[in-house]
């Protein structure tokens, strides 16, 4: 049989043992999320692209038609695509076709990216282009920025205040 | 799995053995883990309504609230703010503890998968109010939960646009995410609240309190911490600027780096197929073989007493349905049983002293059956080895090996299944100098409830009592574990030496 | 040949179950001893007993349950009276008495008349005014 003594004493020590394991596995070991010498640079929006005229058949091609599909005004309901570029001091960091979403490819395009970049002085390029028949770009935007280490740049677009826009 | 399994039981067996020793079985943190998840519970409950009265709910008060609390208030609130931590983080630990305890002791499969699939549910439950909780405090860890947990759930495609775009930028967040966040805050503990009820029906007299002196040192033990190591918040969240450095509480947040870091395919994929695998834990292979404990309606006249006995309330007293004039007859519900043969031992007529070849009783399993155990006992002592006293071992399936391998032994699902009346019959036919009942370990019966309704039905407190002529001397118990084979023989050699040293005397006189 | 136990309608408990189980352990009870009373090997001596006490713990069990259920004041008392004619049962069982046939007509005659007549008349009439 442990003495008493002794079985108190081991209790303390297992009991602080496992206090100390409770606060330690709280706050440790660290985990670094982003590194803390580097900014980043995020581009966030939905965008949906302005949908194909509605196709109006004359009252010949209506007539070829069977009687359940004769209707004045045959509307598209999908978007288009969304053709996104984004330079970064002349390097071009993304340049891409942005799919609708929905299941009927009807709902705007969403983009989330994140890039890492070194602090300092940048110069940003966007241009975006949501209509399929030109071949220019409907939006563009340049910008000068200073980004700090860890800072978050996140980069939007509002077509109602013309564009891009930071924040 | 298997070897999984007993690779687990072997570590619990010997820490069980270790911490008996210097906290006693009654005490064993070990063997009180739901009790003192319980425990915690309402520990984070008080200390959370305490928090709840000083914390502002909107974006720009939460983080000013939560410093108040902690730093100017700190007596009267911020000591429960780190009990409410550490409190939270203890759950936890007992609650794997917990899970592992009963898989490694195989008390999951069967009639007591609803226990393990509710706990799983409780888990859930449990993680989602800890982060939710992190969350509140809208600090940089905040911030890094947020979009973690927000572009995590972006990779499902149900939401048109990604919702991690509310924590991207500062003018995106507002007063009713934080007022959602504390209204989950609050329903997922409660939920937890109705789970964990739900999680202690089929058993009976479930262990939901520690003992006091054990409540007492688990408290001592998070006080201590909290005011020697108080719970701080990381510099507040700021939209502008990403987290570098965290110090992440890995009992809730050790997925977070993996889900942040690894494809959001394999963390989803893992995540569900982890899941998926915990859930059917009971129901994967080897299956347990079911036996069911069977009423035989000409025997019982609804005494009630196997209903009183039942560890998993199998057993329930109902209407006769066979024209006796007696008010109710049991019957047993197979989906709870899980065979221990408990209300065997407790049931009236489940003596040996009978004429006929059968031992019909008012409930029996089918293996073994009360009639099987008499002729494993009559057979048990014609192996007795020569020298010394002779020994007649009663032993638990879930004890030593040392009891259930001794030559002159029966092994029974429980060792409560025996009904008193068989040491009687084993002392008075002398089939034996004397009986040794080698339950399982101590404050941790397999069956949950056997220890102590042995105890009491030896010592005449609980029915079917032991005879009063039975001489007690030469009746011994042993509540060992599976690990513990040479605390059984040491037992086994002091009872023999015990009955020597009487024999010795009734030769003198 | 006298039977050990007449059953007299004083025995009559007003309880459906235990005025049941009370006339059939008197019948178990004539019965046995007749069959004691011709005599049998020690084995079968046993035996026999044996079933009459299993069928007397069963009704025990019965009774100690109904009144418990009922928070009857004198259950501890009462309790021990059934604990000592199973005892007594279990001594004759052991006793290996020449004549167990009169030694189980004297105990149980000398238990139902004492019981009987006190004890479950007592809880009796505490039932009829419930």
């Amino acid at each position: 049989m442990i003495s008493r003594i002794v079985r108190w004493a081991a209790q303390l020590v297992i009991l602080a043992g496992i206090a100390a394991f409770i606060g330690a596995l709280s706050v440790a070991p660290a985990f670094t999320y982003r590194p803390a010498d580097m900014a980043f640079i995020r581009i966030n929006f939905t965008h949906g692209a302005p949908r194909a005229e509605c196709w109006r058949p004359t009252q010949a091609e209506l007539t070829k038609l069977p009687p359940s599909q004769r209707r004045p005004n045959d509307c598209p309901r999908e978007r288009p695509a969304i053709v996104l570029r984004f330079e970064l001091d002349g390097v071009v960091l993304l340049d891409e076709s942005l799919p609708p979403s929905g299941l009927s490819r009807d709902s705007p395009s969403p983009i989330y990216r994140g890039f890492s970049v070194a602090p300092g002085p940048h110069r940003l390029h966007l241009a975006m282009r949501d209509n399929p028949r030109t071949k220019e770009y409907d939006y563009t935007s340049d910008f000068d920025v200073m980004l700090s280490p860890q800072q978050n740049l996140v980069i939007g677009f509002d077509p109602r205040s013309g564009g891009f826009r930071i924040r | 799995m298997n070897l999984l399994r007993r690779g687990l039981l072997n570590g619990f067996d010997r820490a069980e053995a270790l911490l008996d020793r210097v906290f006693t079985p009654v005490h064993n943190p070990l063997k009180q883990l739901g009790a003192l998840g319980t425990l915690f519970f309402a520990v984070v409950i008080v200390t959370g309504v305490h928090l709840y009265i000083g914390y502002d709910t909107s974006v720009s008060g939460a983080y000013g609230s939560v410093e108040y609390l902690s730093v100017s208030a700190w007596f009267l609130a911020g000591v429960a703010r780190s009990l409410h931590r550490y409190a939270s983080d203890a759950l936890v630990l007992v609650m794997l503890l917990h899970a592992a305890r009963e898989f490694a002791r195989d008390r999951y499969r069967g009639a007591r998968w609803f226990s393990w699939v509710t706990g799983i549910v409780a888990m859930l439950l449990v993680y989602g109010s800890g982060i939710g909780g992190y969350w509140l405090v809208w600090d940089e860890l905040a911030q890094f939960i947020a979009i973690v947990s927000m572009e995590w759930l972006d990779w499902l495609p149900i939401f048109g646009e990604p919702i991690a775009g509310i924590f991207v930028a500062p003018d995106a967040l507002d007063d009713r995410f934080f007022t959602l966040l504390i209204f989950l805050h609050i329903a997922l503990p409660l939920m937890l609240a109705l789970v964990l009820w739900l999680h202690l029906q089929r058993i009976s007299r479930a262990a939901y309190r520690p003992p006091w002196r054990a409540a007492l040192g688990a408290m001592a033990m998070l006080v201590g911490l909290s005011v020697v190591f108080p719970a701080v918040s990381h510099p507040p969240a700021d939209l502008a600027r990403l987290p570098a450095k965290l110090g992440l509480d890995w009992f809730y947040l050790a997925a977070y780096p993996l889900m942040d870091r690894l494809p959001r395919a394999a963390t989803w994929g893992g995540g569900v197929a982890l899941l998926i695998l915990f859930t059917a834990l009971p129901w994967l292979p080897p299956l347990r073989r079911r036996v069911v404990a069977v009423v035989d309606l000409d025997y019982c006249n609804g005494c009630g007493r196997c209903n009183d006995d039942c560890p998993y309330n199998a057993i329930a007293m109902v209407a006769r349905t066979d024209g006796k004039p007696f008010e109710t007859q049991a019957v047993v519900n197979p989906g709870l049983c899980v065979g221990c043969g408990i209300c065997v031992g407790a049931c009236p007529p489940s003596t040996p002293f009978r004429t006929t070849v059968d031992l019909p009783t008012g409930i029996d399993l089918p293996d073994p059956s009360l009639k099987d155990l008499r002729g494993q006992t009559l057979a048990a002592a014609a192996r007795h080895q020569a020298g010394g006293p002779r020994v007649l071992v009663f032993a638990c399936a879930h004890g030593p090996a040392a009891a259930t391998e001794f030559p002159a032994s029966v092994t029974l699902p429980c060792v409560a299944m025996l009904p008193p009346s068989f040491i009687d019959f084993a002392l008075s036919r002398h089939l034996a100098d004397g009986v040794m009942l080698a339950g399982c370990d101590s404050s941790a019966c397999y069956n949950r409830l056997g220890e102590r309704w042995t105890d009491e039905r030896l010592a005449g407190k609980r029915d079917p009592r032991l005879r009063a002529r039975v001489d007690r001397a030469r009746v011994a118990v042993s509540w060992v574990g599976r690990q513990s084979g040479d605390e059984f023989r040491a037992a086994l050699s002091a009872f023999a030496a015990r009955l020597s040293a009487r024999a010795a005397e009734g030769d003198k006189r | 040949m006298k039977k050990p136990i007449e059953w007299r309608s004083a025995f009559n408990t007003g309880i459906a179950s235990v005025d049941h189980e009370h006339r059939e352990l008197v019948e178990l009870v004539n019965k046995i001893h007749a069959q004691l009373r011709e005599g049998s090997p020690a084995e079968l001596v046993e035996a026999r007993l044996g079933e009459l006490h299993d069928s007397i713990a069963a009704h025990f069990a019965l009774e100690e349950r109904i009144m418990r259920d009922c928070k009857y004041a004198g259950y501890e008392p009462h309790k021990e009276d059934h604990e000592r004619l199973l005892d007594d049962i279990r001594d004759i069982m052991e006793s290996q008495t020449a004549d167990p046939a009169a030694v189980l007509a004297e105990r149980l005659a000398a238990w139902f008349g004492v019981h009987f007549s006190t004890l479950d008349a007592e809880f009796h009439r505490l039932m009829d005014h419930r």
